[in-house]
């Protein structure tokens, strides 16, 4: 008799999840799947409110990346006034923006994934958490938590809030900065960067250790999709589309994000509300892509701080330059080079005196009937596409979220994870954790991605060939 | 001198639930130089903020009360509460305590009582009644005309609510 296991609800992850795995009537895995059950629905009640409520309205979609669905609605809205904003704002808005990729990267890799690399995949799941990790090594935690305010402070002095702040709006910013602010948050780089480094340090420590489970952690050829700068630097805020495919091949570039409807499509699957989205020239399934921490890594050609370019060229060394780094369990590798990016960067525009100006907000009325706008959130690229009325009123919402992007990836890993570790139709903590730990990898954010709300437990169901549960798992 | 934090929270965009925040906010209005903080859930980093405090006071609406509870808060003995961005107050006490090896020795738990958190900045006419009575009790034990123990003593428990 073919079984299903189902592992619900998944945990250490943004949001509400289960994993199905299908076995056949010898006990082999046959399929397994990556479920998300929650569902807000963002997109639909945003029509008929005001282009200019938006950023309030989509920064609520999540609590651990408001700042990304600000910028990037604030953003679209450029887009409809047609204009071009300050120099000030701009990078302002880069400034704010870094800031959310290191407290969020923090969270995830000292918060939700040491644990696993501290303790070990089959330590005592009762203390592989953060008061294991603070038993373990305490100061490793106290450092992973200041980084995280480092982020999270950045945020308040420029929003006034940590979490959605109305700060960034259609045409700029509402307030400028000041050199105090600016003093202050120069102060706090150094243990910043002595943090990030010391991450890089202990994960690279640890991929020996984990030497034999990692070619499991989703290892596949998949194309890799993100922004880039003009130059092919690594960007977070603006640029153009690249995607590059598993051998390293650059095979579209200089999208403009206006276009970004011709290369991706959404599809649906009837047992899960996260929607798939594809790379439309090759179709769906066959169009798996990845975004995010990976990806960004993977197709920039470089990055324009010193540290963390250093620390690319090594990581692109593993796959031997020209190939993409294709294994999943890389995108911590390209988490923490990006938090050691964001940090230099951060100093770098803090000592630029343009962040000091007064001019911060371009004023204008509707000008066009459609706005695109499109960063960098942590997960990987975030678009907004609003069509509005002459009023600004929106007729027409789409939100197509980084987590979403992964999700045929995410599938795949757990389906790689299942077949390598699954033994007849026993779950053992081990293996659980492992699966867990591969959907990890993408520190997925189902709030996000389904623009739903709650926390993401663990739960794993055994069904047969009925689809009978057999066996079921809950933590 | 006692040290003491006034954290509130709560979303203030669903209705009542908003009464902690909005609760912390006036006692940031009548006191500039007090420990106060307002924010939209519990995180990590406050864990840092209680360590340097002997008493930490939560602020939160409350859908199981018809009263203003108090009731003490102790550090949370498993991962409950501790893990991912949204943290409790015993999630977050027993972080603090996990990182810098003490917590405030007194916590309380100040719940105030919420029954409509649908959409909407504003609060119905029960709480904010209940969230005034709030900023009172906490004025007196930030001037220190009560103590945390009266506080205790003061306000019924949930149970009794």
């Amino acid at each position: 008799m073919s079984k299903t296991i189902t592992i619900s609800p998944v945990t250490r992850i943004e949001g509400h999840a289960k994993i199905t795995i299908q076995l056949d009537e010898r006990g082999n895995v046959t399929d397994a799947r990556f479920h998300v059950n929650e569902f807000r629905g963002f997109e639909k009640f945003c029509e008929g409110r005001l282009m200019w409520e938006m950023g309030g309205i989509t920064s609520r979609i999540c609590g651990i990346c408001p700042t990304s669905h600000l910028i990037t609605s604030a953003k679209a809205g450029d887009d409809i006034l047609a204009v071009t904003i300050p120099e000030t704002a701009e990078k302002l808005r880069r400034l704010i923006t870094l800031a959310q990729w290191i407290q969020s990267h923090a969270l995830s890799f000292f918060h939700l994934s040491s644990p696993d690399f501290l303790l070990g995949f089959d330590s005592d799941p009762a203390t592989r958490n953060i008061f294991g990790l603070i038993t373990k090594d305490r100061e490793f935690a106290r450092r992973g938590i200041r980084l995280r305010k480092f982020g999270q402070e950045i945020i308040e002095v420029l929003g006034s809030r940590k979490i959605h702040t109305p700060w960034a709006v259609a045409g700029g910013v509402r307030e400028p900065f000041d050199a105090a602010k600016r003093d202050h948050l120069l102060a706090l780089i150094p243990e910043a960067k002595e943090t990030a480094l010391l991450a890089l340090k202990t994960l690279k420590s640890i991929h020996q250790e984990f030497a034999a489970d990692i070619p499991n952690f989703g290892s596949f050829r998949s194309m890799f999709v993100g922004l880039v700068a003009p130059d092919g630097a690594l960007e977070y805020y603006d640029g153009t589309i690249r995607v590059m495919d598993g051998s390293g091949n650059i095979i579209a570039d200089k999208i403009d994000i206006h276009r970004y409807d011709d290369y991706i499509g959404e599809a649906s699957e009837s047992w899960s509300y996260l929607k798939f989205p594809y790379y439309k020239p090759l179709g769906y399934q066959k169009g798996m892509f990845r975004v995010g921490p990976l990806a960004r890594v993977n197709i920039c050609d470089y990055i324009d701080t010193p540290l963390a370019e250093a620390e690319r060229k090594v990581f692109k060394a593993m796959a031997g330059n020209a190939e993409a780094v294709n294994n999943s369990f890389y995108y911590h590798y390209a988490r923490l080079i990006e938090i050691l990016f964001a940090v230099e960067k951060a100093e770098m525009l803090l000592h630029d005196p343009a962040m000091l100006g007064t001019n911060i907000r371009a004023r204008a009325m509707i000008n066009r009937r459609l706005g695109i706008g499109a960063s960098e959130a942590p997960r990987g690229i975030l678009f907004h596409r609003y069509e509005v009325d002459e009023n600004g009123v929106l007729e027409k919402v789409n939100l197509i979220i980084a987590t979403a992007q992964n999700n045929l990836a995410m599938n795949r890993t757990v389906r790689q994870l299942a077949i390598q570790y699954m033994d007849g139709n026993k779950i053992t903590e081990g293996i659980l954790n492992r699966i867990e730990a591969g959907i990890r990898c993408y520190d997925p954010c189902l709030s996000c991605s389904t623009h739903a709300s709650g926390r993401m437990p663990l739960h794993v169901q055994l069904l047969d060939c009925e689809g009978t549960v057999v066996s079921e798992l809950r933590r | 001198m006692t040290k003491t934090i006034i954290i509130g929270f709560g979303n203030t965009l669903r209705g009542d639930d908003g009464a902690g925040v909005a609760a912390a906010e006036m006692l940031a209005g009548d006191f500039p130089g007090a420990n106060v903080v307002a924010v939209q859930e519990l995180h990590p980093e406050l864990a840092e903020q209680l360590a340097s405090c002997d008493l930490a006071v939560f602020l939160d609406a409350s859908v199981r009360t018809s009263t203003l509870c108090v009731t003490r808060v102790s550090p949370a003995r498993s991962v409950h509460g501790a893990e991912g961005h949204a943290f409790s107050p015993a999630g977050v006490l027993a972080l603090c305590s996990g990182l810098y090896g003490h917590a405030p020795q007194e916590a309380l738990l100040v719940e105030i009582p919420a029954s409509e958190c649908g959409f909407g900045e504003t609060m119905s006419a029960q709480t904010l009644r209940m969230t005034d009575y709030c900023v009172l009790l906490i004025s007196e034990l930030l001037t220190g005309e009560t103590t945390a123990g009266i506080l205790l003593d003061l306000a019924p428990s949930p149970a009794a609510g």
